[in-house]
């Protein structure tokens, strides 16, 4: 198979990045902030913890990019290391005393009365999938947000893909059971 | 015919399915209204999970970036750094299994060699070799100091000490030999651990493998 343009200047920045040039490292952070970020807020749920868990994502990625294999996929390996600071980052939180489930932690920016719905709607989902167990909001996660396909997510998260199917499958079912209302209301506005 | 395709629309929606298994959950769809159903309300979930995007809830990109260059902390000098590094890690091994395999082979042909001059199947093609030592020191002084005085059964104890004494030598050099290369072996194969350990752990700390 032909190395797309797009991947060989990604080898080459991997390749500088692993030598320890800041720089590339710099545009490889550029290019999978997006992704990453995404991938943490929808495990974490809140937005600050989201920021914090990406920059320790990277962090990590740098002090030991020496161990990731240039013929793997790069995106799996951040989003491997995503979801475990992600789920390091909650765990911090629950242990910080007199804090609170940060799952229900109000938008720190309510808009406009039009926007209400939406941010509960927000609120709804944010909720449904932290009420998760982490094993299978990891496996939703990366598979909804992620984009990774079961056989990446499988080799991301050290698992077989039977069990990714199953815990896909449970992680939708219980968030059918949870949207149930808000996807009948869903239906009514577009009828 | 499958009865119902509820545990496939998941895989089927993601794109996942491929071969024959496709093909049933297709044929399936086509005819039950209920599983065409149920595919409709795992697609209006997906849309739901989706909305709204929350990219604006974070700082952009460019900004991440220069504040996380600020806070990269200098990367940790590691050993087996380099490929070049590992090519020689890994000679290490080799090496110590090549001279234990060289040791064996020498031990094996020298048995081999001694036990058929002995037999005097090789004539004088051996006397050039150097000859194995067939008393120790103490046995030789000995028989130098007290020899005269010795009777038959003494001798013959003598000897045997004699004989005891360089079998022992023998096996305990070898063993010897044997257990400093198995030392270092596992002296590597440690090092190698704790490098491998070392080097996949952003990786595999709190991995969510358990079930769910």
């Amino acid at each position: 198979m032909l190395a797309t343009p797009l991947a060989v200047m990604e080898a080459d920045l991997v390749e500088q990045a692993r030598e320890g040039d800041r720089n590339a490292f710099g545009e490889i952070v550029r290019s999978y902030h997006p992704g990453v970020v995404n991938v943490v807020y929808r495990m974490c749920g809140d937005p600050a913890l989201a920021e914090d868990a990406a920059q320790e994502t990277f962090i990590r990625a740098w002090l030991h990019f020496d161990s990731f294999q240039p013929h793997t996929s790069l995106r799996n390996w951040l989003y491997r290391i995503a979801v475990n600071a992600a789920l390091d980052a909650l765990r911090k939180k629950r242990e910080m005393p007199a804090g609170e489930d940060l799952l229900l932690d109000p938008d720190p920016h309510p808009g406009p009365e039009a926007d209400l719905l939406q941010k509960e709607r927000t609120e709804l989902v944010r909720n449904a999938i932290g009420s998760l167990a982490e094993t299978s909001r990891a496996v939703l996660v990366l598979r909804e947000y992620g984009g990774l396909s079961y056989q990446e997510i499988a080799s991301s998260l050290d698992i077989p893909v039977g069990t990714v199917m199953s815990r896909l499958n449970y992680a939708r079912n219980r968030l059918r059971e949870i949207l149930e209302p808000e996807l009948a209301t869903l239906e009514s506005e577009n009828d | 015919m499958i009865e119902h395709a509820t545990q496939w629309l998941g895989a089927y929606l993601d794109g996942e399915l491929k071969g024959v298994r496709l093909h049933q959950v297709e044929t399936h769809l086509a005819q039950c209204a209920a599983c065409r159903m149920e595919l409709e309300q795992l697609r209006k979930m997906s849309a739901l999970l989706h909305t709204p995007d929350p990219s604006g809830r974070f700082q952009p990109t460019g900004r991440f970036v220069n504040g996380l260059m600020l806070r990269l902390p200098r990367r940790p000098e590691r050993i087996f750094r380099r490929p070049a590094a590992g090519f020689v890690h890994w000679l290490v091994p080799a090496g110590i299994l090549g001279t234990w395999f060289l040791f064996q082979f020498a031990l094996g042909l020298g048995g081999l060699i001694s036990a058929a001059g002995d037999a005097g199947l090789l004539g004088s093609v051996t006397a050039w070799l150097p000859s194995i030592p067939q008393q120790t020191t103490w046995f030789g002084a000995t028989l130098n100091v007290f020899g005269s005085q010795l009777g038959g059964s003494g001798k013959a104890t003598l000897d045997l000490l004699n004989q005891a004494d360089l079998f022992l030598t023998n096996v305990i050099v070898l063993l010897a030999i044997q257990f400093g290369l198995a030392m270092v072996y596992w002296t590597w194969l440690a090092l190698f651990w704790r490098h491998q350990r070392n080097t996949v752990h952003p990786s595999l700390p709190n991995s969510p493998t358990s079930s769910s």
